[in-house]
């Protein structure tokens, strides 16, 4: 079966290297074919300035460029400005089309692989970034809703992802400059200062980061993977469903050169209400996070190393909330919403980061989570509840190498990540201590095959191996493939 | 089983043809290698080269003959817009004063020591902030009386090493360009394909220069020529004439064209006497 679909695999593999290959030479030939991002196009860059081969993750200078609110420093960042041409128009489109095929299963007794494979597309992003004033910067992310989005799976839902307003270079009203240290504040719906960015990570449409989407009780299968009546239906938690972008809060950041390392100490504070990606349908309870790094020689992605620590601390609202309209779920499995008698859950999490020569980035983070009893579902027949805790983590090698050997040929991101998560304790004591386990493999190559000032496109080519144990009905572990090649594109 | 011998055969010529690199380049002069720009001599690979005629090289043109080339060169922003439409900016001088010094006493040491299958490579770096730089890369080479200049990277801006290390090793990889060149009197400009000798490869801007009657017209003031019509490549005002050239030095540059033999005697009579009547 795996031999039958790698040779699939392979054909297709060949097919799109060909429309890439041959993408590219049109390319050459029809420069004027396409539209570009709005940075690039503003500043007359190319994307690489900002980011690493093959987008969406950020350099260095990218990471530097966001701190500063998208400011370059100069007269040009407003949007009034005379040198601003029409081809400032702050708006930017990205999507992911392409080939996808998911194999599933528990093996055994009431098992059985479930395969599924279809060209499509996942999603569309509609992103506007840029100044509104000087030192007052914005973001809006819209995500419309797409009936045949995720290749035909499901519709995505219309949402706005990112919403906010960030105020910059607050730090001169307490009579420091930006040279020295700069102070932000930001307000809206955003994704948080992760230990690393889910939303830039170049895996994040097929298989994102696990333990940023994890929750302790309901078997995991990535994001991809619809639920099938092959994988047990776990444990009922409401402790948050996702550490990733769309949370609603007030951000304090802050970033300052140290010169002692050569490098920056940042940080993140920020205050998120239980509302958003938490499926509570509202509520008065508040999440607490925090981030903080020192970087060494350097930013820590392209050049220099990095560590940090980052911490959770919230409440999970526990009962219905009567301000929300009957029949809206709750991620308790009631109905109604959720709004007070929040029960606490934490998170702890330390990460690091390392370069080589400019073309090789080693970054990975560990995690330990706690969420309390209470938070977990009372279902009568399964036993006491108790404190659900886990500890994961993954480890990521991204090489962007100058050239790729033997083709000799530029512009390629090659990553692997290994991603795990371990109970420590079931939230349920009738669950057996490895339920819900994850090991995850993600391979993938990114290769440029066009950027310019108006478009970037790159060849994507990702697989994921993952195995979570004993979540199968038939209480064998759940194994599941995905495999995707196809073109990611902004413009 | 002979198949297979010859698909391994294959695959090894293949991989040590896609091993091979760049030949080696050859450093002309102290002051041609630089940490932030540069001026080498490389021969031709046989992948590389736009085609097997030989070079006239070595070829020998002053600091002064060559100010005055580089001096004629210009370019336009592209300025883009969304989504499908673009235009393009005044044209300007396409390198610095400093740029241009540099160039024109590098060039001439190296086109002095080119053999006939060299040609001579360049970067320069400009800074446009701490973090980015604008890096210009390319190569010239002289065939016949004619100076080709491959522009393949004008003010690229650059913050990743990886971008910085690829052109530095091959200055005529090229990126998108931001820039358009704007051809003057006596320039033609083209699309040259396959430089790079690589499993893909983009366009290079080839800009071509009569050199004798350019440097004729620098001799003295000409009538503007009309203006360009869309889509010409030949176009344009003298972008080379000099109106900041001396009498004196308009005299010993047409004593050097005459000792090189790219003017006649008749020619040379003609316009010296033409400079003379200016006094």
């Amino acid at each position: 079966m795996i031999i039958r679909m790698l040779k699939r695999r392979s054909l297709i593999v060949i097919v799109f290297g060909l429309i890439a290959f041959l993408s590219y030479e049109w390319s050459l030939l029809a420069p004027k074919a396409d539209a570009i991002p709005a940075f690039a196009r503003k500043y007359n860059f190319a994307c690489n300035v900002c980011h690493v081969p093959g987008f969406p993750k950020l350099n260095d200078f990218g990471n530097l460029f966001r701190d500063h609110g998208y400011q370059m420093g100069g007269e040009n960042d407003l949007p009034e400005h005379e040198s601003i041409n029409m081809g400032y128009w702050p708006v930017s489109l990205r999507t992911q089309v392409g080939y996808r095929s998911l194999s599933i299963g528990p093996d055994g007794k009431n098992g059985g692989e479930v395969t599924n494979g279809s060209f499509g597309f996942k999603t569309l992003n509609l992103l506007s970034y840029g100044v509104l004033a000087k030192d007052t910067s914005y973001g809006i992310i819209y995500a419309p809703n797409l009936n045949s989005a995720n290749y035909g799976a499901a519709s995505t839902g219309s949402d706005l992802p990112n919403a906010f307003v960030r105020l910059n270079n607050l730090q001169r009203f307490l009579g420091g400059d930006a040279t020295s240290y700069l102070m932000n504040v930001k307000v809206g719906k955003y994704e948080p200062e992760l230990p690393f960015s889910a939303f830039r990570n170049p895996t994040q449409f097929n298989t994102p980061i696990v333990f940023y989407n994890y929750r302790a009780g309901n078997p995991y299968t990535s994001a991809n993977f619809p639920a099938n009546s092959r994988i047990s239906s776990g444990y009922g938690n409401s402790t948050m469903s996702s550490l990733q972008q769309g949370m609603n809060g007030l951000e304090l950041a802050g970033i300052k050169p140290t010169s002692g390392t050569n490098g920056y100490f940042r940080y993140s504070l920020n205050a998120f209400s239980t509302t958003g990606p938490f499926g509570n349908g509202g509520g008065r309870n508040m999440i607490f996070y925090g981030h903080a790094t020192q970087s060494f020689d350097g930013y820590g992605i392209v050049s220099g190393h990095r560590i940090g620590i980052s911490w959770w601390q919230g409440d999970s609202p526990t009962v219905a909330n009567p301000l929300v309209p009957a029949g809206q779920n709750n991620a308790a499995g009631g109905s109604g919403g959720t709004s007070g008698t929040g029960k606490t859950f934490s998170r702890v999490a330390l990460d690091a980061s390392t370069t080589f020569d400019g073309q090789w980035n080693l970054f990975g983070s560990i995690i330990h989570a706690r969420d309390s009893k209470d938070l977990i579902a009372n279902t009568a027949g399964q036993g006491p509840r108790q404190d659900a805790v886990w500890n994961g983590g993954f480890a990521e090698l991204d090489w962007y190498p100058t050239e790729l050997p033997f083709f000799g040929t530029p512009g390629w991101l090659l990553l692997y990540r290994y991603d795990l998560v371990r109970n420590e304790q079931q939230g349920l004591r009738s669950f057996q201590g490895n339920y819900n386990n994850v090991d995850s493999h993600t391979w993938m190559t990114r290769y440029y095959i066009h950027q310019s000032a108006r478009t970037d496109v790159a060849w994507h080519t990702e697989y994921n191996w993952f195995r979570t144990r004993a979540t199968g009905t038939n209480g064998r572990d759940v194994v599941g493939q995905m495999f995707f090649t196809g073109i990611d594109f902004a413009l | 089983m002979r198949r297979r011998s010859l698909l391994l055969l294959a695959f090894v010529s293949c991989l040590a043809q896609a091993c091979a690199g760049p030949p080696p380049a050859r450093i002309v002069c102290g002051q041609c290698e630089e940490a932030d720009r540069f001026v080498r001599l490389q021969a031709r690979s046989h992948a590389a080269g736009p085609d097997r005629r030989s070079f006239a090289h070595p070829f020998t043109l002053s600091q002064q003959d060559w100010a005055l080339l580089l001096g004629g060169l210009r370019v336009q922003r592209i300025e883009e817009a969304f989504p499908l439409l673009s235009s393009k900016g005044t044209p300007a001088e396409a390198f610095t004063a400093e740029d241009t010094a540099y160039l024109s006493e590098t060039l001439a040491k190296a086109f002095a020591k080119a053999g006939p299958d060299d040609w001579v490579l360049f970067a320069l770096t400009r800074r446009s902030s701490s973090e980015v730089s604008e890096l210009t890369t390319g190569a010239c080479y002289i065939e016949g009386e004619r100076l080709h200049v491959l522009l393949a990277n004008y003010r690229f801006p650059v913050t990743l090493p990886g971008v910085r290390a690829l052109l530095w090793d091959q200055p005529l990889y090229a990126y998108p360009p931001f820039y358009a060149v704007a051809p003057g009197e006596f320039q033609t400009v083209t699309r040259r394909y396959g430089l790079q000798g690589r499993l893909v490869a983009s366009g290079v801007p080839d800009i071509t220069i009569d050199i004798k009657p350019f440097l004729l017209a620098a001799l003295g003031p000409k009538p503007p020529a009309p203006p360009a019509k869309a889509g010409e490549t030949q176009a344009g005002p003298s972008a080379g004439s000099s109106s900041g050239v001396s009498v004196e030095d308009s005299l010993a540059l047409l004593q050097r064209l005459k000792e090189r033999g790219l003017v006649t005697e008749d020619e040379y009579r003609e316009k010296k006497q033409q400079l003379l009547n200016r006094f």
